[in-house]
C-alpha cells in the first residue's frame, strides 16, 4: 500500500504540468500495459535441471505468436530452443521425447498459452492461535 | 470402498489414496493419503516423492493463494493411481514445502466422488453408481 501511495504522488507530480489530451493519452497508455509480466523465474533459485527446462520454456514464449501460432491446440516439445516435436497427446510427445532425448532437459508445454501458467489454491487453513 | 475422512483437521478433511508413478520407467510410491481439495486449481505433490521416482520437470509456472501470495513452481508429468482407477499423464505441482499429497481439480475433475460429510468418508463411484444416481435409474 505504501509503494502504491508513493507511485500515485509521483504520477500527480508529473501529470500536474500536462494539458487534459496529453493526460487522457497517458491513462490510454497505462490502460494497455498488461497487468501482470510473464513468469520470470530466477534461474539461480532452481535446481539445475529445472533452470535448464525454465530457458527451453522462456526460448518458446520468446518465438513470434505465429510460430507458436502453427501448433495450436497442441503441446510442444521444446530443447535447445527449437521445438523438436509436438503433438495433442501429451503423454504419447512425452513418451517421444523420453526414448529420443533421454533425461535431456526438455520442456513439455501447452502451445495455447501466451506465457507462464498461474495456478491458484483457493483453500485458506484454518489454525488455532496457541 | 469408502475412505475415513482426516480428522487432524478444524473440520475433518475428505481423502483417497493415490499412488504416484513415473510415466517412463517402472518407479512409484507407496500409496499415499491425499486430501480432496477442490479449491485447487492443480494437484500438489511433495517433491521428495517425485525424486525418489526420478519424475521429471516439463515447465515452471506459479502458484498463487487465495490472498494473491504466489510462488515459482515445477511441473511434473507423472501418472497416477487413485482407489485403484489409473489417470496416465497427469501434471503435478512439485511441492518442497509439505509432506502432504493435495488431489487438486486437474484430477478430481476425471472422477465421480461421494463425499458423505456426516458419514465422514469419501467414495469413488463406478460409472454404473453415478450414472443411476445423475439419472434415477
Amino acid at each position: 500500500m505504501e509503494a502504491t501511495m508513493t507511485i500515485f504522488n509521483r504520477v500527480q507530480e508529473l501529470v500536474a504540468p500536462l494539458n487534459p489530451e496529453e493526460r487522457l493519452r497517458l491513462i490510454e497508455v497505462i490502460a494497455a500495459t498488461p497487468a501482470r509480466q510473464p513468469v520470470n523465474v530466477a534461474e539461480d533459485t532452481l535446481p539445475p535441471r529445472a533452470a535448464q527446462v525454465a530457458r527451453e520454456q522462456a526460448a518458446w514464449y520468446a518465438m513470434p505468436s505465429a510460430t507458436r501460432a502453427h501448433y495450436h491446440s497442441e503441446y510442444v516439445a521444446v530443447y535447445q530452443g527449437q521445438v523438436v516435436d509436438h503433438d495433442s497427446d501429451q503423454r504419447a510427445l512425452y513418451l517421444r521425447v523420453r526414448q529420443r532425448f533421454a533425461r535431456a532437459p526438455v520442456a513439455v508445454l501447452r502451445a495455447d498459452w501466451d506465457e507462464p501458467p498461474t495456478f491458484v489454491i483457493h483453500s485458506p487453513r484454518l489454525e488455532r492461535i496457541e | 470402498m469408502s475412505y475415513p475422512h482426516d480428522s487432524n483437521y478444524t473440520w475433518a478433511f475428505p481423502r483417497l489414496p493415490v499412488i504416484v508413478y513415473a510415466v517412463a520407467g517402472s518407479m512409484m510410491t507407496e500409496s499415499l493419503a491425499a486430501e480432496v481439495d477442490t479449491g485447487a486449481d492443480m494437484t500438489l505433490v511433495p517433491l521428495s516423492y517425485l525424486q525418489r521416482i526420478q519424475a521429471e520437470e516439463i515447465y515452471t509456472a506459479r502458484l498463487r493463494g487465495h490472498w494473491g501470495n504466489a510462488y515459482p513452481v515445477n511441473v511434473y508429468f507423472v501418472d497416477l493411481e487413485v482407489d485403484g482407477q489409473r489417470l496416465p499423464g497427469i501434471e503435478v505441482v512439485g511441492d518442497p514445502h509439505t509432506s502432504t499429497m493435495l488431489l487438486g481439480r486437474n484430477v478430481l475433475n476425471r472422477l465421480n466422488l461421494l463425499i458423505a460429510g456426516p458419514e465422514q468418508c469419501t467414495v469413488l463411484l463406478s460409472i454404473t453408481m453415478t450414472a443411476r444416481l445423475l439419472h434415477n435409474k
